[in-house]
């Protein structure tokens, strides 16, 4: 890692910890599967996994995508259903055939999207979910035994019960979300990917939240592919690769190296950010953008900034600021309330997305680059099935499309075993390798990618981040939004920060930012850096 | 062989309901009516599919629902619910007739006239509720809906009024003109039956073959995910909607030179309607379209035959409905059955 001077958030406190194992290698056995496989299809997703999880520990899962973590918390959860294996809770063989059954046996689930109704309040939320609530629900009751598990652990939630979660940041959603479990009785609880959504600021919160709920005797088990919240939170970490359990070690005594190795086979080096300056040719100019979000409420406040020919540029800032309004803005496909966009020195902002996209502006959703129920092959042109050669005179060209997805798999290495398997049918990763060939197939000269490597392992995010690279040296421009400071840094010469739809700093080395102090713009804090921004 | 298995489900789980209907039906024939339901059901099969006027009938019932579920598959599969069948088919009927009764060209070049009117007027209508969807965002359920029941009471004022026929004695339409009425391959089948048959692979090869068929099936499974790769949602919807409304039309057209050789009351038969059914059976795949279509208007047929033993036809008719019933439930017979056959 190569910043790491400044502050951490997942700074540990040793010297208990090292007690807390001690004690809790003795505990007895609260969960165990024994030879636990599940197959989808062709995919052994699970192989004869057998684990025992000790009552009052943190266990985190790792793994790549695909590698089975989240298949095997579904099983636990009642969600799937194994082929082969068995289940203990609490010494007993359980048959858990649904979350009735894992939640009756005190298993609970935060998962990693939100389940709650936006227009209700906390409390009401959180009473759908509990086991009192009957056809007449004691809601007076509820409230108080949801207040004092709030103030239990310090969830600061007390004074907004009566809130409607719609007002609620992502952070306090999911606190909702771990009250929902807690009310339930639970105590084993399951996390899926539980910090993905959370601001740097609210993740060492979060985090001190599961080590008190922890030390209050809860066992948790904990997904993740963070290796930094990994190894500061757990007591124990088992890695998992390609369906099978490669091994147990103690959160006291990994490392990143280590645990990495056990991951994907091999150690692999992180790139280095660090590129010598070019001559600098503009690309694009945005000019006073300002952009509504679907509710009509103002997105993109009176926006402004250059990108240049051959750069990857950051964009910093949480979900809900206006970062995928403005991708869609500059891709065309949400109108502008104000403003131009100017690029290659020709005024774009009355063309089409089709018109923007051949002049070389490609555009990658976070979610939503495929069509599940296609196959590979028809995925392969989402993005121009009108052009030729997949298309003549409105007539689909079968061979071409074929050539077309067999050259995007074979050369961004999509792990399938047809062209003709559904998209629903492939990882993760390999979900993003297509959608990313089919982008950088069409040779886009500006590539706007939003949040491209959420939920991805580190080889698949490495993968991405090595074609991002390629395009810069090929003298095309990337636009990198996400919320994830690490990866933004690593990636760009530059950096900007949105903020509530407006953009809060622009620094023009990454090498020379402080990442605490960028995790505080993104929050709609100050700092005394901030007069580094032009 | 798993794969195989798998195919076999649909047809295996459409036995069993429709063996279930039967039970069912039997037992209701036997408490309410007290005729033999064995009887019954002989007379049901003796006079649809076994019988060679009675297959050639469930065929000819079948033209005017597959023609209309092939429009409205198109719409379906863009996520569009066109419910407006009945409305554009009465719309065909309405031009079909006009035409048809008035103009008197060569059937050469009335015939195909007749179809391509039918379409662009069937087309126009339903495009009225693709245009109602982009520019007010009026849900086009409720439209089409809605337009069913002014085109049939048009239809209605028409027969009663500019378009009767002189001295009439119930209402209807002058009959159209000879070279516009199409033959029987053998009464009552007609020779429209094989134009719906050839449209169905024009169908399968729009929805399959052709750009605007990518677009549309990608609109219709993720429609943010086709907004994101630039598709212009606006511009397909309007595009469906008139393809979609200007086939269906068609299902009028074949009542008029195909059946009726006039316009009177009734004369789109419920068929417009009957076809979201058949639509929904046939899970919006073309290909499986006229099975389903046969399915129904054999059950139709049937029930009338039921009539024979004694069975009121409005009784008759409650059998259908449970019949239909049944048959939606073989969804859930099939994937019992899948979900049996994978362990």
């Amino acid at each position: 890692m190569r910043r790491d001077k400044c502050h951490s958030p997942y700074q540990q406190d040793g010297e208990k910890k090292a007690e807390m194992v001690e004690e809790k290698e003795n505990s007895e056995v609260i969960l165990e599967v024994r030879d636990i496989s599940k197959r989808f299809g062709k995919v052994q997703a699970l192989d004869s996994v057998s684990l025992a999880f000790r009552k009052g520990e943190i266990h985190t899962l790792l793994g790549e995508n695909g590698a089975g973590k989240t298949t095997l918390m579904n099983i636990i959860y009642g969600l799937y259903h194994t082929d082969k294996g068995e289940i203990f809770v609490r010494g007993q063989k359980e048959e858990v055939k649904s979350p009735k059954d894992s939640l009756r046996l005190g298993i609970g689930m935060v998962p990693q999207f939100f389940k709650l109704v936006p227009d209700m309040t906390v409390v009401e939320n959180v009473l759908l979910y509990m086991k009192e609530t009957q056809f007449i629900v004691k809601k007076k009751q509820a409230k108080e035994k949801i207040r004092q598990l709030s103030e239990m652990f310090g969830f600061g939630l007390e004074e907004s019960l009566d809130v409607e979660i719609a007002d609620l940041s992502e952070g306090g959603k999911q606190k909702v979300e771990i009250l929902k479990v807690l009310g339930r009785g639970s105590d084993i609880l399951l996390f899926d990917e539980a910090t993905n959504v959370l601001a740097p600021n609210e993740l060492q919160a979060f985090l001190d939240v599961i080590k008190d709920m922890n030390r209050t005797g809860y066992t948790i088990l904990y997904i993740t592919h963070r290796l930094q919240e990994a190894l500061s939170i757990s007591d124990r970490i088992s890695v998992f690769r390609r369906g099978k359990l490669i091994g147990t070690v103690s959160g006291k005594e990994a490392t990143v190296q280590t645990v990495t190795k056990m991951m994907v086979g091999t150690e692999i080096e992180r790139q280095s950010a660090i590129r010598g300056g070019k001559k600098k040719k503009p690309l694009i100019q945005v000019e006073d953008l300002d952009v509504l979000d679907d509710r009509g409420l103002p997105a993109v406040r009176n926006v402004s900034f250059e990108l240049y020919e051959g750069e990857i540029v950051g964009l910093a800032g949480i979900e809900g600021n206006g970062s995928d309004q403005l991708a869609e803005a500059i891709m065309g496909l949400r109108p502008l309330q104000g403003g131009r966009i100017v690029y290659r020195e020709a005024d774009i902002t009355n063309l089409s997305p089709l018109e923007r996209m051949e002049r070389g502006i490609s555009y990658i959703p976070s979610s939503n680059t495929l069509i599940y129920q296609f196959n590979v092959r028809d995925n392969s042109i989402l993005d121009y099935p009108g052009t030729e050669p997949f298309s003549r005179k409105g007539i689909l060209n079968g061979r071409a499309i074929t050539d077309h997805a067999t050259r995007i798999v074979e050369t961004y290495q999509v792990q399938t075993p047809s062209i003709l398997l559904q998209a629903a049918k492939l990882s993760g990763g390999n979900r993003q390798r297509l959608a990313l060939g089919r982008k950088i197939e069409a040779n886009p000269r500006l590539m706007i990618a939003y949040h491209p490597t959420k939920g991805l392992d580190i080889k698949s995010q490495n993968f991405i981040y090595e074609r991002f690279l390629e395009m810069e040296q090929n003298s095309a421009t990337v636009l990198f939004m996400g919320t994830d400071l690490d990866e933004i840094l690593q990636l760009s010469n530059r950096l900007m920060v949105i903020y509530r739809g407006e953009i809060v700093g622009i620094f023009e080395d990454t090498t020379q930012v402080s990442k605490f102090d960028i995790g505080v713009l993104m929050t709609g804090g100050h700092t005394h850096s901030e007069k580094e921004a032009d | 062989m798993f794969l195989e298995k798998e195919k076999l489900a649909t047809p295996f789980a459409y036995l069993i309901a429709l063996f279930m209907t039967f039970v069912i039906g039997g037992f209701l024939i036997f408490t309410f009516v007290g005729e033999n339901p064995i009887a019954a059901y002989r007379e049901f099969f003796a006079q649809s599919f076994f019988s060679s006027y009675g297959i050639l009938e469930v065929m000819a019932k079948a033209t005017p629902i597959i023609i209309a579920g092939s429009g409205m598959i198109i719409a379906f599969r863009c996520g569009l619910w066109n419910l407006g069948a009945e409305g554009q088919m009465a719309i065909g009927a309405i031009l079909s007739t006009a035409i048809g009764v008035n103009l008197n060209l060569p059937g050469i070049v009335l015939i195909p006239l007749i179809f391509v009117v039918s379409f662009v007027g069937g087309a126009l209508w339903s495009g009225v509720s693709g245009y109602l969807k982009n520019k007010f965002s009026v849900h086009e359920m409720l439209s089409t809906l809605m337009m069913n029941y002014i085109a049939l009471k048009f239809m209605d004022y028409l027969i009663n009024g500019p378009m009767s026929m002189p001295r009439a004695n119930y209402p209807r339409t002058s009959e159209i003109l000879p070279q516009a009425q199409m033959a029987f391959i053998g009464y009552p089948l007609n020779v429209t039956f094989v134009i719906a048959l050839l449209i169905i692979p024009i169908v399968w090869f729009l929805i399959n073959r052709t750009t605007l068929g990518y677009r549309l099936q990608a609109v219709g499974l993720n429609r943010e995910a086709a907004r994101l790769s630039g598709m212009e949602i606006t511009k397909l919807t309007l595009v469906v909607m008139l393809l979609s409304g200007g086939i269906s039309a068609l299902g009028g057209t074949v009542e008029i030179v195909g059946d009726f050789f006039r316009m009177e009351r009734n004369v789109t038969g419920g068929y417009g309607f009957t076809a979201i059914v058949v639509v929904m059976m046939a899970r919006e795949d073309i290909i499986a379209l006229p099975f389903a279509a046969f399915l129904v208007s054999g059950m139709m047929v049937g029930a009338t035959a039921l009539t024979l033993v004694g069975i009121p036809a409005t009784f008759a008719q409650v059998v259908v409905g449970l019949m239909l019933l049944c048959v939606v439930f073989a969804n859930y017979i099939e994937r019992k059955l899948k979900e049996i056959w994978e362990v």
